[in-house]
Protein backbone atom coordinates (compact mmCIF):
# COMPACT_ATOMS: atom_id res chain seq x y z
CA UNK A 1 0.00 0.00 0.00
CA UNK A 2 1.28 3.48 -0.81
CA UNK A 3 1.60 5.83 2.15
CA UNK A 4 -1.16 8.14 0.86
CA UNK A 5 -3.59 5.21 0.99
CA UNK A 6 -3.21 4.75 4.75
CA UNK A 7 -5.86 5.65 7.26
CA UNK A 8 -4.97 8.26 9.89
CA UNK A 9 -4.91 5.52 12.54
CA UNK A 10 -2.42 3.39 10.59
CA UNK A 11 -0.35 6.39 9.55
CA UNK A 12 0.02 7.50 13.18
CA UNK A 13 1.17 3.99 14.07
CA UNK A 14 3.66 3.93 11.21
CA UNK A 15 5.03 7.34 12.17
CA UNK A 16 5.32 6.27 15.81
CA UNK A 17 7.18 3.10 14.81
CA UNK A 18 9.46 5.12 12.54
CA UNK A 19 8.39 3.04 9.49
CA UNK A 20 8.32 6.29 7.56
CA UNK A 21 8.45 10.02 8.22
CA UNK A 22 5.81 12.70 7.88
CA UNK A 23 7.87 14.03 4.99
CA UNK A 24 7.54 10.65 3.25
CA UNK A 25 3.81 10.60 3.94
CA UNK A 26 3.28 14.18 2.77
CA UNK A 27 5.34 13.66 -0.38
CA UNK A 28 3.26 10.59 -1.18
CA UNK A 29 0.08 12.70 -1.01
CA UNK A 30 1.60 15.52 -3.06
CA UNK A 31 2.67 13.03 -5.73
CA UNK A 32 -0.79 11.52 -5.81
CA UNK A 33 -2.31 14.98 -6.23
CA UNK A 34 0.05 15.69 -9.13
CA UNK A 35 -0.91 12.38 -10.71
CA UNK A 36 -4.70 12.45 -10.49
CA UNK A 37 -6.01 15.89 -9.61
CA UNK A 38 -6.05 17.18 -13.18
CA UNK A 39 -8.75 14.55 -13.77
CA UNK A 40 -10.66 15.29 -10.56
CA UNK A 41 -10.25 19.04 -9.96
CA UNK A 42 -10.54 18.57 -6.18
CA UNK A 43 -7.90 21.17 -5.34
CA UNK A 44 -7.92 24.92 -6.00
CA UNK A 45 -4.61 25.56 -4.25
CA UNK A 46 -1.88 23.03 -3.49
CA UNK A 47 0.56 24.52 -1.01
CA UNK A 48 3.46 22.20 -1.76
CA UNK A 49 6.21 24.34 -0.24
CA UNK A 50 4.29 25.04 2.97
CA UNK A 51 3.24 21.40 3.30
CA UNK A 52 6.83 20.20 2.94
CA UNK A 53 7.94 22.68 5.62
CA UNK A 54 5.14 21.65 7.97
CA UNK A 55 5.98 17.98 7.44
CA UNK A 56 9.63 18.57 8.35
CA UNK A 57 8.51 20.50 11.43
CA UNK A 58 6.24 17.65 12.44
CA UNK A 59 9.13 15.19 12.11
CA UNK A 60 11.26 17.47 14.32
CA UNK A 61 8.50 17.77 16.90
CA UNK A 62 8.18 13.99 16.95
CA UNK A 63 11.93 13.60 17.47
CA UNK A 64 11.63 15.95 20.44
CA UNK A 65 9.01 13.72 22.01
CA UNK A 66 5.77 15.44 20.98
CA UNK A 67 2.65 13.30 21.28
CA UNK A 68 0.36 15.71 19.41
CA UNK A 69 -2.68 13.72 18.22
CA UNK A 70 -2.39 14.40 14.47
CA UNK A 71 1.35 14.92 14.30
CA UNK A 72 2.52 14.64 10.73
CA UNK A 73 -0.85 13.77 9.20
CA UNK A 74 -1.51 15.47 5.82
CA UNK A 75 -4.94 17.03 5.43
CA UNK A 76 -6.74 19.43 3.11
CA UNK A 77 -9.38 22.06 3.72
CA UNK A 78 -12.52 23.23 1.95
CA UNK A 79 -11.78 26.66 0.51
CA UNK A 80 -14.36 28.20 2.82
CA UNK A 81 -11.91 28.08 5.72
CA UNK A 82 -9.60 31.04 6.12
CA UNK A 83 -5.96 29.98 6.13
CA UNK A 84 -3.49 32.73 6.93
CA UNK A 85 -1.17 33.49 4.05
CA UNK A 86 -2.85 30.96 1.80
CA UNK A 87 -5.34 31.85 -0.93
CA UNK A 88 -8.94 31.40 0.21
CA UNK A 89 -11.56 31.69 -2.53
CA UNK A 90 -14.80 30.20 -1.15
CA UNK A 91 -15.01 28.64 -4.64
CA UNK A 92 -15.92 32.05 -6.07
CA UNK A 93 -14.45 34.53 -8.57
CA UNK A 94 -15.27 37.19 -5.99
CA UNK A 95 -12.41 35.99 -3.77
CA UNK A 96 -10.14 34.47 -6.41
CA UNK A 97 -7.22 36.68 -5.33
CA UNK A 98 -7.98 36.80 -1.63
CA UNK A 99 -5.21 35.68 0.73
CA UNK A 100 -6.45 34.60 4.15
CA UNK A 101 -5.76 37.18 6.84
CA UNK A 102 -6.02 34.83 9.81
CA UNK A 103 -6.57 31.14 10.49
CA UNK A 104 -9.96 29.65 11.31
CA UNK A 105 -10.05 28.20 14.83
CA UNK A 106 -10.40 24.70 13.43
CA UNK A 107 -7.22 25.27 11.41
CA UNK A 108 -5.35 26.62 14.44
CA UNK A 109 -6.33 23.53 16.43
CA UNK A 110 -5.30 21.18 13.63
CA UNK A 111 -1.96 22.99 13.29
CA UNK A 112 -1.34 22.70 17.03
CA UNK A 113 -2.16 19.01 16.78
CA UNK A 114 0.61 18.70 14.20
CA UNK A 115 -1.44 18.16 11.05
CA UNK A 116 0.15 19.13 7.71
CA UNK A 117 -1.88 21.34 5.35
CA UNK A 118 -1.71 20.13 1.73
CA UNK A 119 -3.94 22.77 0.20
CA UNK A 120 -7.42 24.21 -0.33
CA UNK A 121 -10.26 22.25 -1.79
CA UNK A 122 -12.69 23.09 -4.54
CA UNK A 123 -16.34 23.50 -3.62
CA UNK A 124 -19.59 25.05 -4.77
CA UNK A 125 -19.12 28.80 -4.56
CA UNK A 126 -20.05 30.04 -1.06
CA UNK A 127 -21.10 26.46 -0.28
CA UNK A 128 -24.22 27.01 -2.39
CA UNK A 129 -24.78 23.69 -4.03
CA UNK A 130 -25.21 19.93 -3.80
CA UNK A 131 -22.93 18.78 -6.61
CA UNK A 132 -19.78 20.90 -6.95
CA UNK A 133 -21.10 22.25 -10.24
CA UNK A 134 -21.53 25.77 -8.84
CA UNK A 135 -17.81 26.24 -8.35
CA UNK A 136 -16.29 29.09 -10.33
CA UNK A 137 -13.18 26.92 -10.72
CA UNK A 138 -14.79 24.10 -12.68
CA UNK A 139 -16.79 21.15 -11.40
CA UNK A 140 -15.23 18.46 -9.27
CA UNK A 141 -15.57 14.93 -10.61
CA UNK A 142 -16.54 11.74 -8.82
CA UNK A 143 -13.49 9.43 -8.75
CA UNK A 144 -15.79 6.38 -9.00
CA UNK A 145 -17.27 7.70 -12.26
CA UNK A 146 -15.78 10.78 -13.85
CA UNK A 147 -19.07 11.61 -15.59
CA UNK A 148 -20.90 11.97 -12.32
CA UNK A 149 -20.87 14.53 -9.57
CA UNK A 150 -19.27 13.78 -6.22
CA UNK A 151 -22.08 15.62 -4.43
CA UNK A 152 -21.60 18.98 -2.73
CA UNK A 153 -20.89 21.45 -1.51
CA UNK A 154 -17.81 19.87 0.17
CA UNK A 155 -17.04 18.19 -3.14
CA UNK A 156 -13.26 18.53 -3.16
CA UNK A 157 -13.17 17.39 0.47
CA UNK A 158 -14.91 14.09 -0.33
CA UNK A 159 -12.97 13.50 -3.53
CA UNK A 160 -9.53 14.19 -2.04
CA UNK A 161 -10.11 11.57 0.65
CA UNK A 162 -11.77 9.04 -1.69
CA UNK A 163 -8.94 9.37 -4.21
CA UNK A 164 -6.28 9.09 -1.49
CA UNK A 165 -4.92 12.56 -2.23
CA UNK A 166 -5.32 13.43 1.45
CA UNK A 167 -5.83 11.45 4.66
CA UNK A 168 -8.52 13.79 5.89
CA UNK A 169 -10.44 16.82 4.67
CA UNK A 170 -12.33 19.54 6.47
CA UNK A 171 -15.75 20.49 5.12
CA UNK A 172 -18.90 22.32 6.15
CA UNK A 173 -22.47 21.04 6.39
CA UNK A 174 -25.33 23.54 6.34
CA UNK A 175 -27.96 21.37 4.67
CA UNK A 176 -26.04 18.18 3.95
CA UNK A 177 -22.84 19.48 2.37
CA UNK A 178 -20.59 16.98 4.14
CA UNK A 179 -22.94 14.02 4.31
CA UNK A 180 -24.03 14.09 0.67
CA UNK A 181 -20.56 14.12 -0.92
CA UNK A 182 -19.38 11.55 1.66
CA UNK A 183 -22.25 9.33 0.57
CA UNK A 184 -21.47 9.77 -3.14
CA UNK A 185 -17.74 9.11 -2.70
CA UNK A 186 -17.57 6.15 -0.32
CA UNK A 187 -16.08 8.07 2.60
CA UNK A 188 -17.14 8.85 6.15
CA UNK A 189 -18.59 12.32 6.67
CA UNK A 190 -19.36 13.86 10.04
CA UNK A 191 -21.73 16.74 10.60
CA UNK A 192 -21.15 17.48 14.30
CA UNK A 193 -23.76 18.94 16.63
CA UNK A 194 -24.27 22.65 15.93
CA UNK A 195 -21.77 24.46 18.13
CA UNK A 196 -19.57 21.41 18.76
CA UNK A 197 -16.85 22.87 16.53
CA UNK A 198 -16.09 26.57 16.27
CA UNK A 199 -17.25 28.41 13.13
CA UNK A 200 -14.74 31.21 13.64
CA UNK A 201 -12.81 31.93 10.48
CA UNK A 202 -15.06 29.91 8.19
CA UNK A 203 -16.97 31.87 5.57
CA UNK A 204 -20.49 32.06 6.98
CA UNK A 205 -23.28 30.61 4.91
CA UNK A 206 -26.28 30.31 7.25
CA UNK A 207 -25.02 31.10 10.71
CA UNK A 208 -27.63 29.12 12.68
CA UNK A 209 -27.20 26.06 10.46
CA UNK A 210 -23.48 25.91 9.55
CA UNK A 211 -21.70 22.92 11.02
CA UNK A 212 -17.92 22.52 10.90
CA UNK A 213 -17.06 18.91 10.16
CA UNK A 214 -14.77 16.59 8.29
CA UNK A 215 -14.42 13.65 5.92
CA UNK A 216 -12.21 10.63 6.48
CA UNK A 217 -11.68 7.11 5.14
CA UNK A 218 -12.93 5.40 8.29
CA UNK A 219 -15.09 5.98 11.34
CA UNK A 220 -12.14 5.74 13.76
CA UNK A 221 -10.32 8.42 11.79
CA UNK A 222 -13.36 10.67 12.11
CA UNK A 223 -13.32 10.31 15.90
CA UNK A 224 -9.60 11.09 16.04
CA UNK A 225 -10.18 14.35 14.17
CA UNK A 226 -13.18 15.43 16.24
CA UNK A 227 -11.06 15.07 19.39
CA UNK A 228 -8.92 17.88 17.96
CA UNK A 229 -11.47 20.27 16.49
CA UNK A 230 -14.28 20.05 19.06
CA UNK A 231 -14.72 22.30 22.04
CA UNK A 232 -15.63 25.71 23.36
CA UNK A 233 -14.11 28.68 21.53
CA UNK A 234 -14.39 32.18 22.92
CA UNK A 235 -14.46 33.48 19.35
CA UNK A 236 -17.66 31.60 18.52
CA UNK A 237 -20.37 32.46 21.03
CA UNK A 238 -22.41 29.46 19.89
CA UNK A 239 -19.91 26.90 21.15
CA UNK A 240 -21.21 25.91 24.60
CA UNK A 241 -18.85 24.78 27.31
CA UNK A 242 -19.77 21.13 26.84
CA UNK A 243 -17.04 18.65 27.68
CA UNK A 244 -15.15 17.02 24.80
CA UNK A 245 -14.91 13.31 25.61
CA UNK A 246 -12.37 11.02 23.97
CA UNK A 247 -14.48 10.15 20.95
CA UNK A 248 -12.43 7.02 20.26
CA UNK A 249 -13.09 5.53 23.71
CA UNK A 250 -16.43 3.74 23.14
CA UNK A 251 -16.02 3.22 19.43
CA UNK A 252 -15.64 -0.56 19.54
CA UNK A 253 -18.35 -1.30 22.08
CA UNK A 254 -20.78 -2.57 19.43
CA UNK A 255 -24.53 -2.08 19.05
CA UNK A 256 -26.06 -4.73 21.27
CA UNK A 257 -29.42 -3.43 22.48
CA UNK A 258 -28.94 -0.07 20.79
CA UNK A 259 -32.34 1.09 19.53
CA UNK A 260 -32.22 2.27 15.93
CA UNK A 261 -35.22 4.23 14.64
CA UNK A 262 -36.18 4.19 10.97
CA UNK A 263 -38.37 7.14 9.89
CA UNK A 264 -41.32 5.83 7.91
CA UNK A 265 -41.81 9.17 6.13
CA UNK A 266 -38.42 8.82 4.41
CA UNK A 267 -39.34 5.57 2.69
CA UNK A 268 -42.05 6.82 0.39
CA UNK A 269 -42.26 6.45 -3.39
CA UNK A 270 -39.84 9.35 -3.88
CA UNK A 271 -36.93 7.18 -2.72
CA UNK A 272 -35.01 5.19 -5.35
CA UNK A 273 -35.86 1.49 -4.92
CA UNK A 274 -32.19 0.54 -5.05
CA UNK A 275 -31.43 2.81 -2.12
CA UNK A 276 -34.37 1.44 -0.12
CA UNK A 277 -32.96 -2.08 -0.59
CA UNK A 278 -29.46 -1.00 0.51
CA UNK A 279 -30.86 0.58 3.68
CA UNK A 280 -32.79 -2.61 4.42
CA UNK A 281 -29.57 -4.61 4.00
CA UNK A 282 -27.81 -2.28 6.45
CA UNK A 283 -30.64 -2.73 8.95
CA UNK A 284 -30.27 -6.51 8.63
CA UNK A 285 -26.59 -6.18 9.48
CA UNK A 286 -27.47 -4.15 12.55
CA UNK A 287 -30.08 -6.65 13.66
CA UNK A 288 -27.56 -9.44 13.29
CA UNK A 289 -25.20 -7.45 15.50
CA UNK A 290 -27.80 -7.19 18.25
CA UNK A 291 -29.39 -3.81 17.65
CA UNK A 292 -33.13 -3.32 17.95
CA UNK A 293 -34.81 -1.76 14.91
CA UNK A 294 -38.02 0.24 15.35
CA UNK A 295 -40.17 2.16 12.91
CA UNK A 296 -40.58 5.76 14.05
CA UNK A 297 -42.43 8.78 12.75
CA UNK A 298 -41.18 12.28 11.99
CA UNK A 299 -44.56 13.71 11.01
CA UNK A 300 -43.38 17.15 9.90
CA UNK A 301 -40.69 15.79 7.56
CA UNK A 302 -42.44 16.94 4.41
CA UNK A 303 -42.06 20.59 5.46
CA UNK A 304 -38.34 20.39 6.21
CA UNK A 305 -36.99 21.34 2.80
CA UNK A 306 -39.29 24.36 2.43
CA UNK A 307 -38.45 25.52 5.97
CA UNK A 308 -34.77 25.07 5.19
CA UNK A 309 -34.82 27.03 1.94
CA UNK A 310 -36.47 29.98 3.62
CA UNK A 311 -34.30 30.07 6.75
CA UNK A 312 -31.04 29.25 4.96
CA UNK A 313 -31.50 31.76 2.14
CA UNK A 314 -32.62 34.43 4.64
CA UNK A 315 -29.41 33.98 6.58
CA UNK A 316 -27.35 33.78 3.37
CA UNK A 317 -28.81 37.09 2.22
CA UNK A 318 -27.92 38.63 5.56
CA UNK A 319 -24.39 37.26 5.66
CA UNK A 320 -23.57 38.14 2.07
CA UNK A 321 -25.08 41.61 2.57
CA UNK A 322 -22.00 42.18 4.75
CA UNK A 323 -19.77 41.60 1.73
CA UNK A 324 -18.78 45.04 0.51
CA UNK A 325 -15.98 44.35 -1.98
CA UNK A 326 -14.06 47.25 -0.42
CA UNK A 327 -11.97 45.66 2.33
CA UNK A 328 -11.02 42.69 0.15
CA UNK A 329 -12.16 40.83 -2.95
CA UNK A 330 -13.97 41.86 -6.11
CA UNK A 331 -17.28 43.64 -6.61
CA UNK A 332 -20.70 42.21 -5.77
CA UNK A 333 -21.41 42.00 -9.50
CA UNK A 334 -19.03 39.01 -9.59
CA UNK A 335 -21.46 36.85 -7.58
CA UNK A 336 -22.54 33.81 -9.60
CA UNK A 337 -26.10 32.81 -10.43
CA UNK A 338 -26.70 30.53 -7.48
CA UNK A 339 -25.45 33.11 -5.00
CA UNK A 340 -27.69 35.73 -6.58
CA UNK A 341 -30.66 33.35 -6.48
CA UNK A 342 -30.23 32.57 -2.82
CA UNK A 343 -29.56 36.19 -1.86
CA UNK A 344 -32.76 37.24 -3.63
CA UNK A 345 -34.88 34.45 -2.14
CA UNK A 346 -33.68 35.38 1.31
CA UNK A 347 -34.12 39.10 0.77
CA UNK A 348 -37.68 38.43 -0.40
CA UNK A 349 -38.50 36.20 2.59
CA UNK A 350 -37.26 38.88 4.98
CA UNK A 351 -38.79 41.86 3.21
CA UNK A 352 -41.66 43.99 4.49
CA UNK A 353 -44.99 42.43 3.66
CA UNK A 354 -43.58 38.92 3.38
CA UNK A 355 -41.56 38.48 6.56
CA UNK A 356 -44.48 37.07 8.57
CA UNK A 357 -45.71 34.74 5.84
CA UNK A 358 -42.30 33.30 5.04
CA UNK A 359 -39.58 33.80 7.62
CA UNK A 360 -41.67 33.72 10.80
CA UNK A 361 -43.67 30.78 9.50
CA UNK A 362 -40.47 28.87 8.73
CA UNK A 363 -39.15 29.59 12.24
CA UNK A 364 -42.32 28.15 13.75
CA UNK A 365 -42.06 25.16 11.44
CA UNK A 366 -38.53 24.57 12.71
CA UNK A 367 -39.89 24.25 16.27
CA UNK A 368 -42.31 21.59 15.07
CA UNK A 369 -39.43 19.63 13.52
CA UNK A 370 -37.55 19.89 16.81
CA UNK A 371 -40.49 18.44 18.73
CA UNK A 372 -40.62 15.53 16.28
CA UNK A 373 -37.02 14.65 17.11
CA UNK A 374 -37.39 15.23 20.86
CA UNK A 375 -40.25 12.74 20.86
CA UNK A 376 -38.37 10.18 18.77
CA UNK A 377 -35.21 10.28 20.86
CA UNK A 378 -37.28 9.34 23.90
CA UNK A 379 -37.90 6.02 22.16
CA UNK A 380 -34.69 5.29 20.21
CA UNK A 381 -30.97 5.96 20.63
CA UNK A 382 -30.22 6.85 17.02
CA UNK A 383 -32.00 7.22 13.69
CA UNK A 384 -30.87 5.54 10.49
CA UNK A 385 -31.83 7.21 7.24
CA UNK A 386 -30.84 7.58 3.61
CA UNK A 387 -28.64 10.56 2.71
CA UNK A 388 -29.63 11.07 -0.92
CA UNK A 389 -32.91 10.32 -2.69
CA UNK A 390 -30.92 9.23 -5.77
CA UNK A 391 -27.66 7.61 -6.78
CA UNK A 392 -24.79 9.96 -7.68
CA UNK A 393 -26.20 11.86 -10.63
CA UNK A 394 -24.55 12.87 -13.87
CA UNK A 395 -22.86 16.21 -14.41
CA UNK A 396 -25.33 18.62 -15.94
CA UNK A 397 -28.34 16.50 -14.99
CA UNK A 398 -29.78 19.01 -12.51
CA UNK A 399 -28.01 22.25 -13.40
CA UNK A 400 -30.90 23.67 -15.43
CA UNK A 401 -33.41 23.21 -12.65
CA UNK A 402 -32.46 24.83 -9.33
CA UNK A 403 -35.43 23.32 -7.52
CA UNK A 404 -34.47 19.84 -8.73
CA UNK A 405 -30.99 20.40 -7.29
CA UNK A 406 -32.45 21.63 -3.98
CA UNK A 407 -34.42 18.36 -3.68
CA UNK A 408 -31.10 16.51 -3.32
CA UNK A 409 -31.03 17.82 0.25
CA UNK A 410 -34.38 16.41 1.25
CA UNK A 411 -33.01 13.93 3.83
CA UNK A 412 -30.15 16.00 5.12
CA UNK A 413 -31.54 19.46 5.94
CA UNK A 414 -33.47 18.43 9.05
CA UNK A 415 -30.33 17.66 11.06
CA UNK A 416 -29.11 21.22 10.42
CA UNK A 417 -32.46 22.75 11.33
CA UNK A 418 -32.66 20.95 14.66
CA UNK A 419 -28.90 21.12 15.30
CA UNK A 420 -28.27 17.41 15.79
CA UNK A 421 -25.19 15.51 14.62
CA UNK A 422 -25.17 13.15 11.64
CA UNK A 423 -22.60 10.61 10.46
CA UNK A 424 -22.66 9.47 6.84
CA UNK A 425 -21.00 6.08 6.38
CA UNK A 426 -20.33 4.04 3.22
CA UNK A 427 -23.25 1.69 2.67
CA UNK A 428 -22.17 -0.22 -0.38
CA UNK A 429 -22.30 0.06 -4.14
CA UNK A 430 -25.19 0.06 -6.60
CA UNK A 431 -24.21 -0.27 -10.28
CA UNK A 432 -20.63 0.36 -9.11
CA UNK A 433 -21.67 3.72 -7.63
CA UNK A 434 -21.13 4.35 -3.94
CA UNK A 435 -24.02 5.06 -1.65
CA UNK A 436 -23.96 5.92 2.02
CA UNK A 437 -26.53 6.13 4.78
CA UNK A 438 -26.63 8.44 7.75
CA UNK A 439 -26.87 7.91 11.48
CA UNK A 440 -28.48 10.76 13.43
CA UNK A 441 -28.47 11.21 17.18
CA UNK A 442 -29.41 13.69 19.90
CA UNK A 443 -27.27 16.78 20.51
CA UNK A 444 -23.69 15.92 21.49
CA UNK A 445 -24.16 12.19 20.89
CA UNK A 446 -21.21 11.87 18.49
CA UNK A 447 -19.66 9.06 20.56
CA UNK A 448 -22.77 6.99 19.98
CA UNK A 449 -22.81 7.76 16.25
CA UNK A 450 -19.21 6.62 15.92
CA UNK A 451 -19.99 3.43 17.83
CA UNK A 452 -22.94 2.62 15.58
CA UNK A 453 -21.05 3.52 12.40
CA UNK A 454 -17.98 1.51 13.40
CA UNK A 455 -20.02 -1.63 14.09
CA UNK A 456 -21.33 -1.60 10.52
CA UNK A 457 -17.95 -0.69 9.04
CA UNK A 458 -16.28 -3.67 10.75
CA UNK A 459 -18.80 -6.01 9.10
CA UNK A 460 -18.59 -4.52 5.61
CA UNK A 461 -15.32 -2.61 5.09
CA UNK A 462 -16.68 -0.79 2.03
CA UNK A 463 -13.93 1.83 2.40
CA UNK A 464 -11.41 -0.69 1.13
CA UNK A 465 -12.93 -0.52 -2.35
CA UNK A 466 -10.88 2.28 -3.87
CA UNK A 467 -11.77 4.11 -7.08
CA UNK A 468 -9.80 3.31 -10.22
CA UNK A 469 -8.79 6.65 -11.68
CA UNK B 1 -50.45 44.96 7.22
CA UNK B 2 -48.21 41.87 7.15
CA UNK B 3 -49.50 39.05 4.97
CA UNK B 4 -49.87 35.82 6.92
CA UNK B 5 -50.52 33.49 4.03
CA UNK B 6 -47.95 32.52 1.47
CA UNK B 7 -49.88 33.71 -1.56
CA UNK B 8 -49.87 31.74 -4.81
CA UNK B 9 -46.72 33.39 -5.82
CA UNK B 10 -45.50 34.30 -9.22
CA UNK B 11 -43.10 37.18 -8.93
CA UNK B 12 -43.46 40.13 -11.25
CA UNK B 13 -40.58 41.80 -13.06
CA UNK B 14 -40.96 44.81 -10.75
CA UNK B 15 -40.80 42.65 -7.64
CA UNK B 16 -37.57 41.02 -8.82
CA UNK B 17 -36.08 44.44 -9.55
CA UNK B 18 -37.15 45.64 -6.12
CA UNK B 19 -35.52 42.65 -4.43
CA UNK B 20 -32.34 43.17 -6.44
CA UNK B 21 -32.20 46.79 -5.29
CA UNK B 22 -32.70 45.77 -1.65
CA UNK B 23 -29.94 43.19 -2.04
CA UNK B 24 -27.57 45.55 -3.86
CA UNK B 25 -27.33 43.26 -6.87
CA UNK B 26 -27.21 44.56 -10.42
CA UNK B 27 -29.18 42.40 -12.84
CA UNK B 28 -29.51 42.57 -16.62
CA UNK B 29 -33.03 42.39 -18.02
CA UNK B 30 -32.34 38.84 -19.19
CA UNK B 31 -31.27 37.93 -15.66
CA UNK B 32 -34.38 39.56 -14.20
CA UNK B 33 -36.58 37.35 -16.40
CA UNK B 34 -34.55 34.18 -15.76
CA UNK B 35 -34.54 34.69 -11.99
CA UNK B 36 -38.21 35.70 -12.03
CA UNK B 37 -39.10 32.29 -13.46
CA UNK B 38 -36.75 30.31 -11.21
CA UNK B 39 -37.63 32.12 -8.00
CA UNK B 40 -41.35 31.79 -8.76
CA UNK B 41 -40.93 28.06 -9.17
CA UNK B 42 -39.07 27.74 -5.88
CA UNK B 43 -41.66 29.87 -4.09
CA UNK B 44 -44.30 27.57 -5.54
CA UNK B 45 -42.67 24.65 -3.76
CA UNK B 46 -42.51 26.60 -0.51
CA UNK B 47 -46.32 27.07 -0.53
CA UNK B 48 -46.53 23.70 1.23
CA UNK B 49 -45.87 25.64 4.43
CA UNK B 50 -49.40 27.05 4.23
CA UNK B 51 -50.48 23.73 5.70
CA UNK B 52 -48.82 24.87 8.93
CA UNK B 53 -51.07 27.95 9.05
CA UNK B 54 -52.77 27.36 12.36
CA UNK B 55 -50.03 25.56 14.26
CA UNK B 56 -48.71 27.12 17.37
CA UNK B 57 -45.00 27.22 17.81
CA UNK B 58 -42.79 29.26 20.03
CA UNK B 59 -39.77 30.98 18.57
CA UNK B 60 -37.45 30.10 21.38
CA UNK B 61 -34.23 28.64 20.10
CA UNK B 62 -32.92 26.80 23.10
CA UNK B 63 -30.36 24.45 21.64
CA UNK B 64 -27.84 24.93 24.41
CA UNK B 65 -29.52 27.39 26.80
CA UNK B 66 -26.89 29.89 25.73
CA UNK B 67 -28.07 33.35 26.67
CA UNK B 68 -26.11 36.59 26.30
CA UNK B 69 -22.65 35.09 26.05
CA UNK B 70 -20.33 37.87 27.16
CA UNK B 71 -16.77 38.44 28.26
CA UNK B 72 -15.04 41.03 30.38
CA UNK B 73 -14.86 44.47 28.78
CA UNK B 74 -11.11 44.43 28.54
CA UNK B 75 -8.98 45.52 25.58
CA UNK B 76 -7.15 42.62 23.98
CA UNK B 77 -4.89 42.31 20.97
CA UNK B 78 -6.80 41.86 17.76
CA UNK B 79 -5.71 41.39 14.17
CA UNK B 80 -2.63 43.25 13.05
CA UNK B 81 -3.62 46.42 11.19
CA UNK B 82 -1.18 45.55 8.42
CA UNK B 83 -2.95 42.23 7.82
CA UNK B 84 -6.38 43.84 7.95
CA UNK B 85 -5.46 46.33 5.21
CA UNK B 86 -3.42 43.87 3.16
CA UNK B 87 -6.16 42.72 0.79
CA UNK B 88 -7.35 45.97 -0.76
CA UNK B 89 -6.10 48.89 -2.81
CA UNK B 90 -8.85 51.08 -1.38
CA UNK B 91 -6.89 52.45 1.53
CA UNK B 92 -5.12 55.58 2.70
CA UNK B 93 -3.11 56.21 5.86
CA UNK B 94 -4.07 52.98 7.62
CA UNK B 95 -7.75 53.39 6.84
CA UNK B 96 -10.15 51.89 4.36
CA UNK B 97 -11.35 54.33 1.71
CA UNK B 98 -15.09 54.25 1.10
CA UNK B 99 -17.61 56.30 -0.85
CA UNK B 100 -18.62 59.55 0.82
CA UNK B 101 -21.86 59.34 2.76
CA UNK B 102 -22.20 63.02 3.52
CA UNK B 103 -21.71 65.75 0.98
Amino acid sequence: MNLNELTIKDALLGLKNKDFSSLDLTKSCLERIKKVDNKLNAFITVSEKEATEMAKEADDRRKNGSKAPLLGIPFAVKDLYLTKGVKTTAGSHVLENYIGQYDATAITRLNEAGAVLLGKLNCDAWAHGSSGENSDFGPILNPYDLERTPGGSSSGSAVSVAASESLMAMGTDTGGSIRLPASFCNVVGLKPTYGRVSRYGVVAMASSLDSIGHLTKTVSDSAIVLNVTAGHDIKDANTPDVEVPDYTKEINTGVKDIKIGVPKEYFTSGLDGNIKREIEKALNVYEKLGAKIAEISLPHSKYALAIYYILQTSEVSSNLARYDGIRYGKERSEFGDEAKRRIMLGTFALSAGYYEAYYIKALKGKELLKSDFDEVFKKVDVILAPVSPTLPFRLGEKTNDPLEMYLSDIFTVTANLVGIPGLSVPGGFINDLPLGFQILGPHFSESKLFRVGKAYEKETNWYQRKPII
Amino acid sequence: MEKKQIAKKSLTKEEVEHIARLAKLTLTSKEVERFREQLSEILGYIEILNELENRKGNNKDQKHDLVNVTREDRAETSLDQKDVLSQTKEKSENMFKVKAIFE
